[in-house]
C-alpha cells in the first residue's frame, strides 16, 4: 500500500470550495459534507469543525448555500444545506481560479 | 441582497433563537460524532468526550459562528437594544416625559417650519420664477402695489432692454354665458404680454397675441377649470364664441390648471376667463389712476438692481414731466422687486416670528429633556460603575446610553413628525386667509429631512452628554460615592443653568404672546367707521351691450338700488365701487383751486368711492357736517362731492371744508365739485391702516376718462337687520326681475370682510398663545422635576442635619430659597428677552406698549408659583421622616 499522503491543513478558501463541490452533488447536513469531504479525499483532508460551521455560515450569509432543517436519516432533526444558483455558478468560477493557482504552483515547481 | 439584509434583520430581532438553533446544530454534529466513535468502539463516556475534543471550543465556535455570520454588531445593537427598552419601560415616568417633550418640540417646529419653507422659500409656481418679478409703487413710502395706465405705456416703453415682458392686468369679474346659463366669474384683463411674462404654456390653442388684444375681434382665454366645467374640456372650443357682460368674444386657447395671478397664490380666487385689457399705445391716460397690477420677466443676465434702476429713471423723468399728478410732498416711487418678495412680505414678518417661537419652545423642551437626562444619569451612576467593574469598556457602555437615548429619540421623534403632518393637515385645512400658497402646504422630503436632523442631534446630544459624565473613567471613585451622599458638583450647576435658562425662554414666548395678545385687542377695539352686523353685499356689472349710454346706466344703478330697498327685510340698500374691507380701494387726484397743497396745482391722492344715496344708510357712515349725496345730485346738477374727516382737517385746517370747491382729476367728470357733506373716516384696508383722505362722488355725476365710460362694476349694499340669511335670496329675486340679463356674484357679508382681516393677528395670536402656554408648562414641569428630584436626593443630608438638631423649618426655608434664586436668574433672563422681542416683532405690534407687565408679571407668578411648590413638597417630606430611617435608607 502506498504511503499515507500527510494531512493538511485546509485553507480557508479552499475550505469554501470544497464545500460547495460537495454540496452540488447533493444536500447535506454538516456533519455529513465533513464525512463526505474525508471519504472523497482518502482520509487526506479531515475537515476541522471549527472551520466548517463558520464556512457554512459564511457561504449561508453570501447567498450561496441555503439551509433548511430537516430529517436525518437516523431520524433526527438536523440542518440541512444546499447549493444554490448562485452558489453552482460560484463553484465554476472558484474551480477555474483553482485550476489557474494550482497550474501556476505546478508550473514554478516543475521549473529548474 | 435582500436576503441578506432580511437575515442580518432577523438575528437583529430573534437572536436568542438563532443562538439556539446554532446549538442545536451542533448538539447533532456532536451526536452522530459520538455514534460514530462508538461505533469504532469506544465507550459512551469515551465516545462523549473524544468528539468534544475534535469539535474544538464551543464558545470560540460560536463566535466565530457569529462573526461569520456578520452578526456580531447585529446580536450586540439587538442587545443594547432589548436592554434599553427594558430599563425605560422601568421608569415610566421618565420615558413618557421625554417622549412626549420631543414630540410636542419636534412636532411644532416641523409643522411651522413646513409652512415657512412652502410659503417663503419656495421658488413660485412659474417657470424660472427668479426671472419674475413686479413694480411696486408708493407715495409717501406706503406702499400702493398699482399702475396708472400712462405709467404702464412709460414703462413698456423704456424696459425694453431690461424686461422680457412687461404686463398689466386688473382682476374683475364678468358676467358668462348667455340666456340660460349666465353665471358671474371671476376674470382678469390683461396685456397680452401676461403669456409670456409667467410663461405657462396652454393647453388647447394658443394665447391671443399683442395685435389681437389691442384691436380687431375680441378674444378670450379661457383657463381649465372653466373649460371642464362649461365646456366638458372640448378641444373644439378653439373657435367658439362666448359671451362676456354681453359682448361675444372668440375663444382662442385654454389656460392650464396651474395658472396664477400672483394675487392668487394668497387669495385663491383664480380667474376663469383672461379678456383683453386694450390700453392702446397711442392714446392718452389719466396718470392719477392706479389700479393696475405689473408683472415683468426680466431678461437673463439681468438682475433686480438693474431693472429697478431702469424703472427708477423713469419714474424720475415722468414726475417731472407732470408735477401736478405727482405732488412732491406725497412722494411718489416706484422701483422693481423680485416678485416672490411682494407676494410674500406681507406675511414674511408673521412667519418669522413664529418660527422663532417654534425654535423657542423646542430649545425649552431640549433642556427640560437634557435636564431629565442628566438626572437620570446621575441616578445610574452606581449601576454603570458596577458594570465598569465587571468588564464592560467605557465605550461599550456609552455605546448603551446611546441606544437608549437614540431610541427615545426615534420615537420621540417619530411622534413629532406624526403629530407634526397631523398640524400641517390642520393647518391646510383651516386655509386662514392671507397666507399664500396654503394649499401647496404638505409634509415634504426637506421637512421630514429637517425632522430627521432634529432627532439626530436630539439622540446624539442627550446621550452622549450624560453618558460621558455618567460613566468614569475611575469607576472606584464613583463606587466610593454611596447613593445620595453627593449630587454631584458640576453637573448640579449644569442643571440650574438649564432650568434658569428654560424659565427665561418661558417668560419671553409669555411676553411675546402677550404682545400679540394686546395686538389683536388694539385692532378688534378699534372703530371699522361702518356697522358691520347685518350688512350684506354683491358685486355686478352693468353689460354695455345693454347700457350702452351713461344715462342708461345710471338709470339701471339707480332702478335696482331702489327696487332692492323695497325688498322686505332690507332696511337701506346703495351702491358703492368698492366694498370696504373687502376690495382693494384706487387712489384718485384731487385738486383744491386757489389753495397751494404742496406745489403750485398739485393733486392729492385721495381713495374714492363712487356711490348711490342709499350706501350711507346701508353701511351706517356716520355724518359729521352737511348733508350726504342725495337725489337732486344728477349729471345736469351741480357736482357735490362727501369727503371724510381726515381729509378736512388736514386741507383745511381751519375747518372751513364744508362748501369748498374741488377739482378732481382733470379725466373724471364732474370737474368741479363742491363739498357738501363730510363723514367720518372708513377703516377701508383694516384696521391698522393710517388715516388717509377719502371722497366719495355720486354715481349720476362720475365718469371715467373724459366722457369715457361710468363706472360699471359696482357692489350692491344692503343692510338688513337681523335677517340676513333669508333676505339674500329675496334680494336675488329683485335683482333678477330688474333684469335677468345682468349677473350678480355670491353674496359676501361685511362681517365675513371684517373676520377675514382680522383673521391673521387673530391666528398669530393664538398660535404663539399656545406656544407660550406649551413653553410655560414644559417650564414648570422641568423646574419641578429637577429640584424635586435634587432635594429627594439630598433626604440624607437633611438627615443628618436634622439628627444633629436642626430644626425642619430651617431646612425647608433653605430648600425654597435655592428654589426662588434659580427662579429669579431666569426670570432677569426672561425680561430681557421680552424686551428684545418687542423690538423684533414691531411689525407686527399695534399699540402694544414695549412690556406688557401683567402678561410678564403673570408668567413670573407662575412660574415662581411652580418653583416654590417644587421645593417646598419634597423638602417637607424628607424632613418629616424620622432623621434615623432616613440615615439607615440608602
Amino acid at each position: 500500500m502506498a504511503p499515507k499522503p500527510r494531512k493538511t491543513d485546509l485553507l480557508q478558501g479552499s475550505l469554501d470550495l470544497l464545500v460547495l463541490k460537495t454540496l452540488s452533488v447533493e444536500s447535506l447536513h454538516g456533519w455529513g459534507i465533513s464525512k463526505r469531504i474525508g471519504l472523497l479525499s482518502e482520509g487526506v483532508l479531515e475537515v476541522n469543525q471549527g472551520s466548517l460551521y463558520p464556512a457554512l455560515y459564511r457561504l449561508e450569509d453570501q447567498g450561496l448555500v441555503e439551509s433548511e432543517w430537516g430529517v436525518s436519516d437516523e431520524g433526527r432533526r438536523a440542518k440541512f444545506y444546499r447549493l444554490t444558483r448562485t452558489g453552482r455558478s460560484r463553484l465554476t468560477e472558484e474551480r477555474e481560479g483553482w485550476n489557474l493557482f494550482a497550474g501556476a504552483v505546478e508550473a514554478v515547481l516543475a521549473a529548474g | 441582497m435582500l436576503k441578506r439584509a432580511l437575515r442580518r434583520l432577523r438575528i437583529l430581532l430573534l437572536g436568542d433563537a438563532v443562538d439556539g438553533e446554532m446549538d442545536e446544530e451542533m448538539r447533532f454534529h456532536l451526536e452522530m460524532e459520538e455514534a460514530e466513535l462508538r461505533r469504532a468502539g469506544h465507550t459512551p463516556e469515551e465516545a462523549r468526550r473524544l468528539a468534544r475534543v475534535r469539535f474544538g471550543g464551543v464558545d470560540r465556535f460560536k463566535e466565530r459562528g457569529r462573526d461569520a455570520r456578520g452578526a456580531r454588531w447585529a446580536a450586540d445593537l439587538g442587545r443594547d437594544l432589548r436592554y434599553a427598552v427594558r430599563s425605560l419601560r422601568r421608569r415610566p415616568g421618565f420615558t413618557a416625559a421625554v417622549l412626549l417633550t420631543l414630540g410636542l418640540g419636534v412636532g411644532a417646529s416641523t409643522a411651522v417650519f413646513s409652512v415657512a419653507d412652502t410659503v417663503l422659500l419656495r421658488p413660485l409656481p412659474y417657470p424660472d420664477a427668479d426671472r419674475l418679478s413686479t413694480i411696486r409703487t408708493s407715495w409717501a413710502e406706503e406702499p400702493v402695489g398699482a399702475m396708472s395706465p400712462a405709467e404702464y405705456l412709460d414703462y413698456r416703453e423704456g424696459t425694453g432692454e431690461v424686461f422680457a415682458a412687461l404686463a398689466a392686468y386688473v382682476p374683475s369679474a364678468v358676467t358668462a354665458g348667455g340666456e340660460d346659463a349666465s353665471e358671474r366669474v371671476p376674470a382678469v384683463f390683461a396685456s397680452a404680454d401676461l403669456f409670456p411674462a409667467l410663461g405657462l404654456e396652454p393647453v388647447v390653442g394658443r394665447p391671443f397675441t399683442e395685435e389681437e388684444e389691442l384691436g380687431g375681434e375680441l378674444r378670450t382665454v379661457l383657463t381649465e377649470g372653466y373649460w371642464r366645467r362649461r365646456f366638458a374640456g372640448d378641444p373644439g372650443v378653439v373657435g367658439r364664441t362666448l359671451r362676456l357682460n354681453g359682448v361675444a368674444y372668440e375663444v382662442v386657447g385654454v389656460m392650464p390648471e396651474r395658472f396664477r395671478l400672483p394675487e392668487d397664490l394668497v387669495e385663491g380666487d383664480r380667474p376663469e376667463v383672461i379678456l383683453p385689457l386694450r390700453i392702446q399705445p397711442d392714446s392718452a391716460y389719466p396718470r392719477g389712476s392706479h389700479f393696475l397690477q405689473g408683472v415683468a420677466r426680466m431678461r437673463p443676465g439681468v438682475d433686480v438692481a438693474r431693472a429697478a434702476a431702469v424703472v427708477e429713471g423713469i419714474v424720475e423723468r415722468f414726475v417731472e414731466a407732470y408735477p401736478h399728478d405727482y405732488e412732491e410732498d406725497l412722494r411718489f416711487r416706484a422701483t422693481v422687486i423680485p416678485l416672490r418678495e411682494a407676494v410674500v412680505e406681507d406675511v414674511r414678518p408673521a412667519l418669522l416670528a413664529l418660527l422663532g417661537a417654534v425654535l423657542l419652545v423646542l430649545l425649552v423642551a431640549t433642556s427640560n429633556v437634557a435636564t431629565l437626562f442628566l438626572a437620570r444619569g446621575e441616578s445610574r451612576h452606581g449601576e454603570l460603575a458596577l458594570r465598569s467593574t465587571l468588564g464592560a469598556g467605557r465605550g461599550r457602555l456609552v455605546r448603551q446610553l446611546l441606544v437608549e437615548s437614540g431610541l427615545l429619540a426615534v420615537a420621540g421623534g417619530g411622534l413629532g413628525v406624526v403629530g407634526g403632518w397631523a398640524a400641517v393637515e390642520g393647518i391646510r385645512r383651516l386655509s386662514p386667509p392671507g397666507v399664500p400658497r396654503l394649499a401647496e402646504v404638505g409634509l415634504d422630503g426637506r421637512t421630514l429631512l429637517f425632522a430627521l436632523l432634529l432627532t439626530a442631534v436630539a439622540g446624539l446630544l442627550f446621550g452622549l452628554l450624560p453618558a460621558l459624565r455618567a460613566v468614569p473613567d475611575r469607576a472606584a471613585r464613583t463606587l466610593r460615592e454611596a447613593e445620595g451622599r453627593t449630587t454631584g458638583g458640576e453637573s448640579r450647576r449644569l442643571r440650574q443653568v438649564l432650568v434658569a435658562g428654560e424659565i427665561a425662554l418661558a417668560i419671553t414666548l409669555v411676553a411675546g404672546a402677550g404682545l400679540l395678545g394686546r395686538t389683536l385687542l388694539a385692532l378688534t377695539s378699534v372703530d371699522p367707521g361702518l356697522r358691520i352686523e347685518d350688512v350684506v353685499s354683491t358685486r355686478f356689472s352693468v353689460p354695455p351691450a345693454r347700457y350702452p349710454e351713461a344715462e342708461d346706466v345710471r338709470e339701471y344703478v339707480a332702478r335696482v338700488a331702489d327696487r332692492v330697498s323695497a325688498v322686505p327685510g332690507v332696511a337701506s340698500a346703495g351702491v358703492v365701487t368698492n366694498l370696504p374691507l373687502a376690495a382693494g380701494i384706487g387712489d384718485l387726484g384731487v385738486q383744491i383751486p386757489g389753495r397751494e397743497v404742496g406745489h403750485g396745482d398739485a393733486n392729492i391722492a385721495t381713495d374714492w368711492q363712487v356711490v348711490t344715496p342709499g350706501y350711507a344708510d346701508a353701511v351706517g357712515l356716520r355724518l359729521l357736517q352737511g348733508r350726504w349725496i342725495g337725489e337732486a345730485d344728477r349729471s345736469d346738477g351741480p357736482g357735490a362731492v362727501v369727503i371724510n374727516r381726515t381729509m378736512a382737517e388736514r386741507y383745511w385746517p381751519e375747518g372751513d371744508a364744508l362748501g369748498a370747491t374741488v377739482r378732481l382729476s382733470a379725466e373724471t367728470a364732474p370737474g368741479e365739485a363742491r363739498v357738501v357733506g363730510i363723514v367720518e373716516e372708513v377703516k377701508h384696508e383694516g384696521p391698522d391702516a393710517p388715516p388717509r383722505p377719502q371722497i366719495y362722488i355720486p354715481h349720476r355725476q362720475f365718469r371715467f376718462w373724459n366722457g369715457g365710460s361710468v363706472a360699471r362694476g359696482l357692489t350692491l349694499v344692503a343692510h338688513a337687520p337681523g335677517q340676513t340669511a333669508n333676505v339674500t335670496t329675496a334680494i336675488r329675486r329683485a335683482v333678477r326681475e330688474e333684469d335677468p340679463e345682468v349677473g350678480f356674484g355670491p353674496f359676501l357679508t361685511l362681517e365675513d370682510a371684517y373676520r377675514d382681516v382680522l383673521a391673521r393677528p387673530r391666528i398669530l395670536a393664538a398660535l404663539l398663545g399656545s406656544f407660550a402656554v406649551a413653553a410655560l408648562l414644559l417650564a414648570a414641569v422641568g423646574v419641578y422635576g429637577v429640584i424635586a428630584y435634587t432635594v429627594g436626593r439630598r433626604r440624607r443630608e437633611f438627615g443628618i442635619r436634622m439628627a444633629l438638631g436642626a430644626e425642619g423649618r430651617r431646612i425647608v426655608r433653605d430648600v425654597l430659597a435655592e428654589g426662588l434664586r434659580v427662579t429669579a436668574a431666569g426670570v432677569v433672563g426672561g425680561v430681557a428677552g421680552a424686551v428684545l422681542l418687542s423690538g423684533a416683532l414691531r411689525s407686527l405690534l399695534f399699540r402694544a406698549p414695549p412690556v406688557d407687565p401683567i402678561v410678564v408679571g403673570g408668567g413670573v407668578l407662575l412660574l415662581a408659583g411652580v418653583a416654590l411648590v417644587a421645593s417646598w413638597i419634597p423638602a417637607r417630606r424628607a424632613t418629616r421622616v424620622d432623621p434615623v430611617s432616613s440615615l439607615r435608607a440608602e
